[in-house]
């Protein structure tokens, strides 16, 4: 790209900017917390500015800045507190049937989402609730659209474990909701 | 496979090119004619249809919007003053050079150690120390543009400095609140022989204690056992703790514009 400074920034702005509101929703899910999701909004937008020289114009902008935001994210909560990495399949299992018996006992408290005062209310804080892995699965394939393929690229994990993310976290929303659902009659609350 | 390995695999089977064409039949035949799978597929988009229904997009904040155009600006003109710095460095560094032999000399000469307590010079040590505990930067770790962008935001100014001269590279920076809803960011710079805390916020009030040596606006001390330097412009107070000699600090001075 030869363009002039200005010329740059226009273009990026109008590549970038229109997916402002879907990069704030999902940084906003992630952290949990309006002040860090516009850190890590800023943050994203600018590690964009600077390396849009990367990016080719007619591609998937609204997917590359959702890596560059996932990305952050991850490095951000890396340093807050280390990782751990599963060594085998079968560790990694028995991590995420853990992660899921964390969050289904963190949501133990059902009255919390069925006291909200609308069912989408009760939807969002749910969601809100997911454990991270989950949550960002669930955002990129239900709410943005993703397919399983782009999702995988975008948090940098097999399309496999994506496929599995994606229905535990539906279950773990279905069984956050289940009182809520039961009486709106939505199926599979019991499953 | 079970009935829900098969309904994950169906989900995704039109952007699935891992999948081979046999792969793909078995899934699409068992699915479209399992009962079970059928009832979990409903389920799935049923579910699915909830999230897309109430949980709808967050419109950005227009503080948010601004404070991104605001970035934006500070990061051409970060470019820009990058460009025209380089465009001059050589003939600055070779002034700054003869400057600080000159000054070295006086301070090894003269160095005098700043004895009397001082309330602001204790915090900032406090801070020092507790950074080599614990420092978890929270902007600028990979890169110091981002740091200058991130303090011209807060301060109007980029109050990021090189010291590798004195082999201090930079960790990143952190930009919190005191007590009292004040901004102060701090940036850490390590190396293998020491390690130097920046402390930025904005201050009417500090006032430089006497028995100091000055420089370029900037004051040393020599002050329990630390190096320590402080400027005040524009308001802007900061104030840098080491533990490297107060030569090593003034060296690094190499890198400071004039």
């Amino acid at each position: 790209m030869g363009e002039t400074k200005s010329e740059k920034r226009s273009l990026f702005e109008g590549e970038a900017l229109p997916h402002l509101d879907s990069l704030f929703t999902t940084a906003l899910y992630l952290t949990r917390n309006q002040e860090e999701a516009n850190d890590l909004c800023q943050e994203t937008i600018l590690r964009a500015y600077r390396s849009f020289h990367q990016f080719t114009i007619g591609t998937n902008c609204r997917a590359w800045l959702l890596t560059i935001l996932h990305n952050l994210f991850r490095t951000n909560r890396s340093r807050a507190k280390p990782e751990h990495v599963s060594a085998t399949v079968e560790e990694f299992e028995r991590a995420i049937e853990t992660e899921s018996l964390r969050a289904s006992c963190a949501q133990a408290n059902p009255e919390d989402i069925v006291t909200a005062q609308s069912f989408d209310q009760s939807v969002q804080r749910a969601l809100r609730d997911l454990p991270t892995d989950f949550q960002a699965a669930l955002i990129l394939v239900d709410l943005e659209d993703m397919t399983y393929k782009d999702a995988a690229g975008v948090l940098d994990i097999p399309i496999g474990t994506v496929r599995s993310r994606v229905s535990r976290g539906r279950a773990l929303m279905r069984d956050a909701l289940r009182l809520f659902a039961r009486d709106r009659g939505l199926a599979g609350v019991e499953t | 496979m079970n009935h829900r390995q098969y309904v994950e695999l169906y989900l995704g089977l039109d952007a699935d090119d891992e999948l081979s064409q046999e792969k793909r039949r078995e899934v699409s035949d068992h699915v479209t004619s399992c009962k079970e799978c059928e009832t979990l597929l409903a389920t799935e988009r049923e579910t699915r249809a909830m999230l897309r229904e109430n949980v709808p997009q967050i419109p950005a904040p227009d503080a948010l919007r601004q404070r991104i155009s605001a970035s934006l600006d500070a990061a051409d003109r970060a470019e820009s003053r990058i460009m025209s710095a380089r465009r001059f460095k050589r003939p600055i560094r070779w002034a700054a050079a003869v400057a600080i032999a000159a000054l070295l000399a006086v301070i090894i000469v003269n160095g005098r150690t700043h004895s009397t307590a001082n309330p602001a010079f204790d915090a900032a040590i406090a801070s020092y120390v507790d950074s080599q505990r614990k420092f978890v930067p929270t902007v600028g770790a990979a890169s110091t543009d981002e740091l200058a962008v991130a303090l011209i935001n807060q301060f109007g100014v980029p109050l990021v400095w090189d010291f590798s001269s004195i082999g201090l590279t930079s960790r990143g920076g952190r930009i919190d609140k005191t007590p009292d809803g004040k901004v102060v960011a701090y940036s850490l710079y390590q190396g293998s022989k020491g390690s130097l805390l920046c402390i930025i916020k904005r201050d009417d009030s500090f006032r430089f204690p006497s028995g100091d040596q000055v420089v370029k606006g900037i004051h040393f001390y020599r002050y329990k056992g630390y190096s320590i330097a402080a400027t005040n412009r524009y308001s802007v107070f900061c104030v840098m703790v080491t533990n490297l000699s107060v030569a090593d600090l003034e060296r690094a001075l190499d890198r400071l514009p004039a």
